[in-house]
Protein backbone atom coordinates (compact mmCIF):
# COMPACT_ATOMS: atom_id res chain seq x y z
CA UNK A 1 0.00 0.00 0.00
CA UNK A 2 1.13 3.58 -0.87
CA UNK A 3 2.51 5.78 1.87
CA UNK A 4 -0.55 8.05 0.89
CA UNK A 5 -3.01 5.26 1.64
CA UNK A 6 -1.56 4.18 4.80
CA UNK A 7 -1.22 8.18 6.31
CA UNK A 8 -5.46 8.23 4.71
CA UNK A 9 -6.37 5.12 6.97
CA UNK A 10 -4.09 6.61 9.95
CA UNK A 11 -6.10 9.99 9.63
CA UNK A 12 -9.29 8.42 9.39
CA UNK A 13 -8.69 6.28 12.81
CA UNK A 14 -6.92 8.98 14.34
CA UNK A 15 -10.74 11.27 13.91
CA UNK A 16 -12.13 8.39 15.44
CA UNK A 17 -10.44 7.54 18.06
CA UNK A 18 -9.87 11.18 19.31
CA UNK A 19 -14.46 11.18 18.63
CA UNK A 20 -14.22 8.31 21.08
CA UNK A 21 -12.38 9.47 23.61
CA UNK A 22 -14.59 12.89 23.89
CA UNK A 23 -11.75 15.06 22.42
CA UNK A 24 -13.77 16.19 19.58
CA UNK A 25 -17.53 16.12 19.21
CA UNK A 26 -19.52 17.36 16.54
CA UNK A 27 -16.71 19.67 15.91
CA UNK A 28 -12.73 20.07 15.97
CA UNK A 29 -10.35 18.53 13.43
CA UNK A 30 -7.13 16.61 13.24
CA UNK A 31 -4.62 16.53 9.78
CA UNK A 32 -1.80 15.17 8.57
CA UNK A 33 0.73 16.58 6.88
CA UNK A 34 1.01 14.90 3.15
CA UNK A 35 3.66 11.46 3.44
CA UNK A 36 5.20 12.74 -0.29
CA UNK A 37 4.75 16.40 -0.13
CA UNK A 38 5.81 18.51 2.82
CA UNK A 39 4.23 21.39 1.39
CA UNK A 40 0.53 19.45 0.98
CA UNK A 41 -1.86 18.49 3.98
CA UNK A 42 -4.89 16.09 4.46
CA UNK A 43 -7.74 16.39 6.30
CA UNK A 44 -11.49 15.85 5.87
CA UNK A 45 -14.19 17.74 4.12
CA UNK A 46 -16.44 19.30 6.78
CA UNK A 47 -17.59 16.93 9.11
CA UNK A 48 -17.75 15.58 12.52
CA UNK A 49 -14.95 13.36 13.03
CA UNK A 50 -16.99 10.43 14.33
CA UNK A 51 -18.30 9.93 10.82
CA UNK A 52 -14.94 10.40 9.02
CA UNK A 53 -13.69 7.83 5.88
CA UNK A 54 -11.50 7.35 3.44
CA UNK A 55 -13.25 8.88 1.25
CA UNK A 56 -13.75 12.60 2.96
CA UNK A 57 -9.88 13.50 3.09
CA UNK A 58 -8.86 16.28 0.85
CA UNK A 59 -5.46 17.71 0.22
CA UNK A 60 -4.64 21.23 0.62
CA UNK A 61 -1.63 23.67 0.15
CA UNK A 62 -0.20 24.84 3.15
CA UNK A 63 -1.86 28.21 2.08
CA UNK A 64 -4.84 26.15 2.98
CA UNK A 65 -6.53 26.48 -0.87
CA UNK A 66 -7.87 23.18 -1.65
CA UNK A 67 -6.02 20.92 -4.20
CA UNK A 68 -9.34 18.31 -4.67
CA UNK A 69 -12.79 19.48 -2.49
CA UNK A 70 -15.31 18.82 -5.51
CA UNK A 71 -17.07 21.66 -4.41
CA UNK A 72 -17.38 19.56 -0.80
CA UNK A 73 -18.03 21.83 2.15
CA UNK A 74 -14.36 22.44 3.71
CA UNK A 75 -13.86 23.06 7.51
CA UNK A 76 -13.34 26.95 7.81
CA UNK A 77 -10.40 26.43 10.35
CA UNK A 78 -8.07 25.21 8.11
CA UNK A 79 -5.56 28.04 8.83
CA UNK A 80 -4.89 26.25 12.30
CA UNK A 81 -3.34 23.78 10.59
CA UNK A 82 -1.77 25.30 7.57
CA UNK A 83 -0.13 27.96 9.40
CA UNK A 84 1.38 25.57 12.09
CA UNK A 85 2.89 23.37 9.15
CA UNK A 86 3.92 26.62 7.89
CA UNK A 87 5.52 27.44 10.93
CA UNK A 88 7.21 23.91 12.02
CA UNK A 89 8.55 21.81 9.56
CA UNK A 90 9.03 18.92 12.32
CA UNK A 91 5.18 18.98 12.77
CA UNK A 92 3.88 16.23 11.05
CA UNK A 93 0.11 16.00 12.80
CA UNK A 94 -1.83 19.22 14.05
CA UNK A 95 -4.98 18.39 16.23
CA UNK A 96 -7.51 21.25 16.98
CA UNK A 97 -10.32 20.52 19.39
CA UNK A 98 -12.48 21.74 22.17
CA UNK A 99 -11.99 19.33 25.07
CA UNK A 100 -14.55 20.61 27.79
CA UNK A 101 -11.79 19.58 30.06
CA UNK A 102 -8.94 22.13 28.88
CA UNK A 103 -10.81 25.05 28.00
CA UNK A 104 -11.43 26.33 31.75
CA UNK A 105 -7.23 26.50 31.73
CA UNK A 106 -8.14 29.00 28.73
CA UNK A 107 -10.02 31.39 30.33
CA UNK A 108 -8.22 31.83 33.97
CA UNK A 109 -4.77 32.48 34.75
CA UNK A 110 -4.17 29.03 36.12
CA UNK A 111 -1.94 27.69 34.16
CA UNK A 112 -1.93 23.96 32.49
CA UNK A 113 0.93 21.74 33.60
CA UNK A 114 1.76 18.48 33.11
CA UNK A 115 1.30 16.11 36.92
CA UNK A 116 1.64 12.54 35.47
CA UNK A 117 4.40 11.03 33.15
CA UNK A 118 1.66 9.80 30.69
CA UNK A 119 1.27 13.44 29.82
CA UNK A 120 4.75 15.06 29.37
CA UNK A 121 4.13 15.20 25.76
CA UNK A 122 1.87 18.49 26.61
CA UNK A 123 5.25 20.63 27.68
CA UNK A 124 6.71 22.11 30.77
CA UNK A 125 5.03 25.27 29.46
CA UNK A 126 1.75 25.94 27.77
CA UNK A 127 1.09 29.27 26.47
CA UNK A 128 -2.39 30.52 26.01
CA UNK A 129 -3.63 32.81 22.82
CA UNK A 130 -6.25 35.35 23.28
CA UNK A 131 -7.46 35.71 19.64
CA UNK A 132 -8.69 39.41 21.09
CA UNK A 133 -5.27 40.28 21.25
CA UNK A 134 -4.35 41.32 17.93
CA UNK A 135 -7.87 40.91 16.35
CA UNK A 136 -10.03 42.68 18.69
CA UNK A 137 -12.90 42.01 20.48
CA UNK A 138 -15.90 41.36 17.79
CA UNK A 139 -14.47 38.33 15.85
CA UNK A 140 -16.16 34.96 16.48
CA UNK A 141 -12.89 33.63 17.61
CA UNK A 142 -12.49 31.03 14.45
CA UNK A 143 -9.45 30.89 12.85
CA UNK A 144 -10.16 31.66 9.38
CA UNK A 145 -7.76 33.61 7.96
CA UNK A 146 -3.64 32.53 7.17
CA UNK A 147 -3.08 36.08 9.45
CA UNK A 148 -4.71 34.79 12.32
CA UNK A 149 -3.19 30.97 11.74
CA UNK A 150 -0.14 32.68 11.26
CA UNK A 151 -0.37 34.19 15.10
CA UNK A 152 -1.61 31.01 16.89
CA UNK A 153 1.80 29.24 15.20
CA UNK A 154 3.79 31.88 16.64
CA UNK A 155 2.46 31.61 20.20
CA UNK A 156 2.51 27.51 20.04
CA UNK A 157 6.73 28.22 19.62
CA UNK A 158 8.62 25.49 19.80
CA UNK A 159 6.06 23.61 21.85
CA UNK A 160 3.38 21.40 21.50
CA UNK A 161 0.27 22.15 22.53
CA UNK A 162 -0.97 26.58 22.81
CA UNK A 163 -4.45 27.02 24.64
CA UNK A 164 -6.91 29.33 23.11
CA UNK A 165 -8.95 31.27 24.95
CA UNK A 166 -12.40 30.94 25.05
CA UNK A 167 -12.28 28.22 22.29
CA UNK A 168 -9.98 25.02 22.76
CA UNK A 169 -6.45 24.54 21.53
CA UNK A 170 -4.37 23.48 19.09
CA UNK A 171 -1.62 20.27 19.78
CA UNK A 172 1.09 19.82 17.48
CA UNK A 173 3.11 16.18 16.91
CA UNK A 174 6.42 15.15 15.62
CA UNK A 175 3.92 12.56 14.19
CA UNK A 176 -0.17 11.06 13.82
CA UNK A 177 0.34 9.60 16.93
CA UNK A 178 2.03 11.60 18.77
CA UNK A 179 0.00 13.90 18.33
CA UNK A 180 -3.62 12.04 19.31
CA UNK A 181 -1.77 10.36 22.34
CA UNK A 182 -0.98 14.10 23.68
CA UNK A 183 -4.31 15.78 22.41
CA UNK A 184 -5.57 12.77 24.44
CA UNK A 185 -3.68 13.51 27.73
CA UNK A 186 -3.96 17.27 27.69
CA UNK A 187 -7.47 16.44 28.30
CA UNK A 188 -6.71 13.46 30.92
CA UNK A 189 -4.35 16.10 32.40
CA UNK A 190 -6.76 18.68 32.69
CA UNK A 191 -9.08 16.58 34.45
CA UNK A 192 -6.23 15.30 36.99
CA UNK A 193 -5.52 19.36 38.06
CA UNK A 194 -9.25 19.81 38.10
CA UNK A 195 -9.53 17.09 40.21
CA UNK A 196 -6.68 17.97 42.74
CA UNK A 197 -7.89 21.75 42.81
CA UNK A 198 -11.19 19.82 44.13
CA UNK A 199 -9.31 18.24 46.64
CA UNK A 200 -8.42 21.58 47.97
CA UNK A 201 -4.32 21.74 46.26
CA UNK A 202 -5.97 25.13 45.15
CA UNK A 203 -2.35 25.59 43.02
CA UNK A 204 0.52 23.99 46.10
CA UNK A 205 0.38 21.03 43.20
CA UNK A 206 3.96 18.94 42.13
CA UNK A 207 3.67 19.05 38.34
CA UNK A 208 6.81 17.29 36.43
CA UNK A 209 9.80 18.99 36.44
CA UNK A 210 11.50 20.17 32.95
CA UNK A 211 14.05 17.49 33.61
CA UNK A 212 11.39 15.00 33.49
CA UNK A 213 9.65 15.86 31.01
CA UNK A 214 12.47 16.20 28.86
CA UNK A 215 13.67 13.00 29.93
CA UNK A 216 9.99 11.31 28.80
CA UNK A 217 9.96 12.54 25.55
CA UNK A 218 13.51 12.01 24.43
CA UNK A 219 12.10 8.11 24.31
CA UNK A 220 9.01 8.87 22.42
CA UNK A 221 10.84 9.05 18.82
CA UNK A 222 10.98 5.33 18.90
CA UNK A 223 9.07 3.60 15.74
CA UNK A 224 7.06 1.78 18.16
CA UNK A 225 6.88 3.46 20.99
CA UNK A 226 2.96 4.15 20.95
CA UNK A 227 2.22 0.97 18.98
CA UNK A 228 0.47 -0.47 22.41
CA UNK A 229 -1.83 2.20 22.89
CA UNK A 230 -2.78 2.83 19.39
CA UNK A 231 -3.71 -0.94 18.79
CA UNK A 232 -5.65 -0.31 22.29
CA UNK A 233 -7.25 2.89 21.02
CA UNK A 234 -8.14 1.59 17.65
CA UNK A 235 -10.40 -1.22 19.16
CA UNK A 236 -12.20 0.87 21.73
CA UNK A 237 -12.96 3.51 18.45
CA UNK A 238 -14.41 0.33 16.47
CA UNK A 239 -10.95 0.73 13.97
CA UNK A 240 -9.60 -2.43 14.40
CA UNK A 241 -11.20 -3.54 10.71
CA UNK A 242 -10.56 -0.44 8.64
CA UNK B 1 -42.43 14.54 3.17
CA UNK B 2 -44.97 17.51 3.67
CA UNK B 3 -43.65 20.05 5.94
CA UNK B 4 -45.94 18.97 9.25
CA UNK B 5 -44.50 15.25 8.55
CA UNK B 6 -40.95 17.32 8.64
CA UNK B 7 -41.65 18.92 11.57
CA UNK B 8 -43.06 15.84 13.50
CA UNK B 9 -40.00 13.94 12.51
CA UNK B 10 -37.37 16.36 13.48
CA UNK B 11 -39.23 16.96 16.93
CA UNK B 12 -38.88 13.65 17.69
CA UNK B 13 -34.96 13.50 16.64
CA UNK B 14 -35.03 16.71 18.79
CA UNK B 15 -36.44 15.06 21.63
CA UNK B 16 -34.25 11.69 21.04
CA UNK B 17 -31.19 13.85 21.04
CA UNK B 18 -31.85 16.09 23.94
CA UNK B 19 -32.08 12.83 26.16
CA UNK B 20 -29.29 10.93 24.69
CA UNK B 21 -26.99 13.88 25.12
CA UNK B 22 -28.54 14.50 29.45
CA UNK B 23 -29.87 17.95 28.72
CA UNK B 24 -32.93 16.27 29.42
CA UNK B 25 -33.82 12.81 31.64
CA UNK B 26 -37.03 11.42 32.52
CA UNK B 27 -38.49 15.19 32.43
CA UNK B 28 -38.53 18.16 30.42
CA UNK B 29 -39.90 18.61 26.60
CA UNK B 30 -39.10 20.13 23.48
CA UNK B 31 -41.82 21.97 21.10
CA UNK B 32 -41.75 22.96 17.78
CA UNK B 33 -44.44 25.61 16.42
CA UNK B 34 -46.63 24.07 13.34
CA UNK B 35 -44.67 25.00 10.25
CA UNK B 36 -48.50 25.55 8.54
CA UNK B 37 -50.05 27.72 11.32
CA UNK B 38 -47.80 30.23 13.76
CA UNK B 39 -50.81 29.63 16.20
CA UNK B 40 -50.40 26.43 17.03
CA UNK B 41 -47.22 24.08 17.94
CA UNK B 42 -46.11 20.42 18.44
CA UNK B 43 -45.48 18.67 21.30
CA UNK B 44 -45.45 15.13 22.31
CA UNK B 45 -48.00 13.09 24.33
CA UNK B 46 -46.42 13.00 28.85
CA UNK B 47 -43.81 10.89 28.45
CA UNK B 48 -40.21 10.68 28.77
CA UNK B 49 -38.32 12.27 25.67
CA UNK B 50 -35.90 9.06 25.08
CA UNK B 51 -39.16 7.56 23.87
CA UNK B 52 -41.19 9.70 21.74
CA UNK B 53 -42.61 8.74 18.82
CA UNK B 54 -44.56 10.73 15.98
CA UNK B 55 -47.40 8.71 17.01
CA UNK B 56 -46.98 10.63 20.27
CA UNK B 57 -47.20 13.94 18.76
CA UNK B 58 -50.00 16.15 19.38
CA UNK B 59 -50.64 19.58 18.10
CA UNK B 60 -51.94 22.06 20.42
CA UNK B 61 -53.37 25.76 20.23
CA UNK B 62 -50.87 29.11 22.05
CA UNK B 63 -53.57 29.00 24.87
CA UNK B 64 -52.34 25.24 25.07
CA UNK B 65 -55.35 23.75 24.14
CA UNK B 66 -54.99 20.30 22.91
CA UNK B 67 -56.73 20.09 19.21
CA UNK B 68 -55.65 16.29 18.48
CA UNK B 69 -55.07 14.76 22.36
CA UNK B 70 -57.46 11.52 21.97
CA UNK B 71 -57.74 11.89 25.56
CA UNK B 72 -54.29 11.02 26.10
CA UNK B 73 -52.19 12.18 29.24
CA UNK B 74 -50.60 15.67 28.21
CA UNK B 75 -47.43 17.65 30.04
CA UNK B 76 -48.59 19.64 32.70
CA UNK B 77 -45.66 22.62 32.04
CA UNK B 78 -47.44 23.37 28.35
CA UNK B 79 -47.69 27.14 29.26
CA UNK B 80 -44.27 27.52 29.41
CA UNK B 81 -43.90 26.64 25.69
CA UNK B 82 -47.41 28.29 24.71
CA UNK B 83 -46.39 31.80 26.09
CA UNK B 84 -43.18 31.90 24.53
CA UNK B 85 -44.78 31.06 21.10
CA UNK B 86 -47.34 33.58 21.66
CA UNK B 87 -44.73 36.41 22.96
CA UNK B 88 -41.74 35.69 20.77
CA UNK B 89 -42.91 35.30 16.77
CA UNK B 90 -39.54 34.49 15.73
CA UNK B 91 -39.23 31.97 17.85
CA UNK B 92 -39.88 28.40 16.15
CA UNK B 93 -38.77 25.70 18.96
CA UNK B 94 -38.88 25.78 22.63
CA UNK B 95 -37.04 23.42 25.25
CA UNK B 96 -37.62 23.40 28.70
CA UNK B 97 -35.24 21.17 30.43
CA UNK B 98 -33.54 20.65 33.94
CA UNK B 99 -29.81 19.99 33.06
CA UNK B 100 -28.21 19.36 35.99
CA UNK B 101 -25.60 21.45 35.47
CA UNK B 102 -27.80 24.37 34.94
CA UNK B 103 -29.84 24.40 38.05
CA UNK B 104 -26.81 25.26 40.37
CA UNK B 105 -26.60 28.84 38.42
CA UNK B 106 -30.55 29.68 39.03
CA UNK B 107 -30.58 29.11 42.82
CA UNK B 108 -26.72 31.62 43.31
CA UNK B 109 -26.13 34.69 42.06
CA UNK B 110 -22.97 33.07 39.77
CA UNK B 111 -24.45 34.59 36.57
CA UNK B 112 -24.22 32.37 33.39
CA UNK B 113 -22.51 33.75 30.35
CA UNK B 114 -20.76 31.96 27.11
CA UNK B 115 -17.28 31.89 28.12
CA UNK B 116 -16.46 29.61 25.15
CA UNK B 117 -17.39 29.92 21.54
CA UNK B 118 -19.52 27.19 20.58
CA UNK B 119 -21.77 28.53 23.61
CA UNK B 120 -22.10 32.03 21.96
CA UNK B 121 -25.51 30.86 20.96
CA UNK B 122 -26.71 31.15 24.65
CA UNK B 123 -26.54 35.03 24.41
CA UNK B 124 -25.11 37.26 26.12
CA UNK B 125 -27.35 38.08 28.85
CA UNK B 126 -29.01 34.49 30.67
CA UNK B 127 -32.17 35.95 33.00
CA UNK B 128 -33.10 33.84 35.84
CA UNK B 129 -37.01 34.32 36.86
CA UNK B 130 -38.36 32.61 40.04
CA UNK B 131 -42.13 31.65 40.13
CA UNK B 132 -42.61 32.89 43.98
CA UNK B 133 -42.05 36.70 43.23
CA UNK B 134 -45.05 36.70 41.70
CA UNK B 135 -46.68 33.48 42.60
CA UNK B 136 -45.45 33.31 46.55
CA UNK B 137 -43.39 30.26 47.76
CA UNK B 138 -46.44 27.85 48.30
CA UNK B 139 -46.39 26.80 44.41
CA UNK B 140 -45.06 22.99 43.07
CA UNK B 141 -42.67 25.20 41.28
CA UNK B 142 -44.48 24.08 38.38
CA UNK B 143 -45.79 26.19 35.20
CA UNK B 144 -49.05 25.01 34.92
CA UNK B 145 -51.10 27.97 33.93
CA UNK B 146 -50.91 30.78 30.96
CA UNK B 147 -50.14 33.78 33.57
CA UNK B 148 -47.45 31.94 34.85
CA UNK B 149 -46.14 30.92 31.38
CA UNK B 150 -46.63 34.83 30.02
CA UNK B 151 -45.16 36.06 33.34
CA UNK B 152 -41.98 33.59 32.79
CA UNK B 153 -42.22 34.46 29.01
CA UNK B 154 -41.87 38.20 29.95
CA UNK B 155 -38.73 37.61 32.12
CA UNK B 156 -37.25 35.76 29.03
CA UNK B 157 -37.65 38.72 26.83
CA UNK B 158 -35.51 38.88 23.91
CA UNK B 159 -33.13 36.48 25.21
CA UNK B 160 -32.68 32.64 23.91
CA UNK B 161 -32.10 31.47 27.61
CA UNK B 162 -34.09 32.20 30.92
CA UNK B 163 -33.46 30.23 34.18
CA UNK B 164 -36.40 29.31 36.10
CA UNK B 165 -34.96 29.17 40.12
CA UNK B 166 -35.27 25.99 41.57
CA UNK B 167 -36.26 24.16 38.54
CA UNK B 168 -34.49 24.40 35.07
CA UNK B 169 -34.44 26.27 32.18
CA UNK B 170 -36.48 27.22 29.10
CA UNK B 171 -34.41 27.77 25.82
CA UNK B 172 -35.94 29.12 22.24
CA UNK B 173 -34.84 29.18 18.82
CA UNK B 174 -35.18 30.62 15.31
CA UNK B 175 -35.61 26.79 14.20
CA UNK B 176 -35.42 23.32 16.10
CA UNK B 177 -31.90 22.66 15.02
CA UNK B 178 -30.68 26.24 17.19
CA UNK B 179 -32.75 25.62 19.98
CA UNK B 180 -31.18 22.02 20.29
CA UNK B 181 -27.36 23.38 19.74
CA UNK B 182 -28.11 25.74 22.40
CA UNK B 183 -29.79 23.49 24.72
CA UNK B 184 -27.10 20.99 24.52
CA UNK B 185 -23.84 24.27 24.78
CA UNK B 186 -25.57 26.07 27.41
CA UNK B 187 -25.32 22.81 29.26
CA UNK B 188 -22.09 22.02 28.49
CA UNK B 189 -20.85 25.51 28.90
CA UNK B 190 -22.11 25.57 32.72
CA UNK B 191 -20.17 22.92 33.51
CA UNK B 192 -17.10 24.18 31.75
CA UNK B 193 -17.74 27.82 33.87
CA UNK B 194 -17.86 25.82 36.94
CA UNK B 195 -14.92 24.28 36.45
CA UNK B 196 -13.41 27.76 35.64
CA UNK B 197 -14.20 29.11 38.83
CA UNK B 198 -13.11 26.29 40.38
CA UNK B 199 -10.06 27.32 39.50
CA UNK B 200 -10.27 30.79 41.00
CA UNK B 201 -9.15 33.86 40.16
CA UNK B 202 -10.59 36.20 37.43
CA UNK B 203 -12.56 34.58 34.48
CA UNK B 204 -12.55 35.65 30.86
CA UNK B 205 -16.04 35.69 29.10
CA UNK B 206 -16.65 35.61 25.49
CA UNK B 207 -17.19 39.46 25.07
CA UNK B 208 -20.37 41.24 24.10
CA UNK B 209 -19.11 41.21 20.05
CA UNK B 210 -17.68 37.97 20.38
CA UNK B 211 -21.12 36.62 21.55
CA UNK B 212 -23.21 38.21 18.67
CA UNK B 213 -20.22 36.98 15.95
CA UNK B 214 -20.70 33.24 16.71
CA UNK B 215 -24.88 33.91 17.57
CA UNK B 216 -24.13 33.78 13.76
CA UNK B 217 -21.98 30.96 13.20
CA UNK B 218 -24.69 29.07 15.38
CA UNK B 219 -27.07 29.70 13.02
CA UNK B 220 -24.98 28.78 9.68
CA UNK B 221 -25.65 25.60 7.60
CA UNK B 222 -21.74 24.77 7.95
CA UNK B 223 -22.36 24.80 11.52
CA UNK B 224 -25.75 23.48 12.02
CA UNK B 225 -25.21 20.63 9.19
CA UNK B 226 -22.28 19.27 10.69
CA UNK B 227 -23.46 19.01 14.44
CA UNK B 228 -26.64 17.72 12.97
CA UNK B 229 -25.21 14.52 11.43
CA UNK B 230 -23.59 13.76 14.11
CA UNK B 231 -26.10 14.21 16.79
CA UNK B 232 -28.78 12.17 14.99
CA UNK B 233 -26.49 9.32 14.81
CA UNK B 234 -25.20 9.48 18.06
CA UNK B 235 -28.72 9.43 19.21
CA UNK B 236 -30.08 6.40 16.66
CA UNK B 237 -31.88 8.53 14.53
CA UNK B 238 -30.78 8.00 11.51
CA UNK B 239 -33.19 5.51 9.89
CA UNK B 240 -35.75 7.29 11.76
Amino acid sequence: MSALIDAMRELVTANRILAHEGVLDAYGHITVRHPDDPERFLMSRSRSPQHVSLADIVTFKLDCTPIDDLGRPLYSERPIHGAIYQARPDVHSVVHNHSYDVIPFSVTKFALKPLAHVAAAIGHEIPVWDMATKFGDKTNLLVRQMEQGRDLAQKLGSGNVVLMRGHGCAVAGKSLRQAVMAALYLQVNARMVLSAVRMGAGTDIKYLSKGEVETWMAQTGGPNFYDRPWEYLTKRAGCDDL
Amino acid sequence: MSDLIKAMRELVIANRILAKEGVLDAYGHVTIRHPDDPKKFLMSRSRSPELVTLSDIITFNLDCTPIDDLGRPMYAERPIHGAIYEARPDVMAVCHNHAYDLIPFGVTNKPMRPIFHVAGGTGAHVPVWDIKTKFGDKTNLLVVNMEQGRDLAKTFDTNSVALMRGHGAAVGGQSIYECVMVSLYTMVNARVLMDAMRLGGEITYLSPGEIEEQQKVTRSPLAVNRAWEYLVRRAGCENL
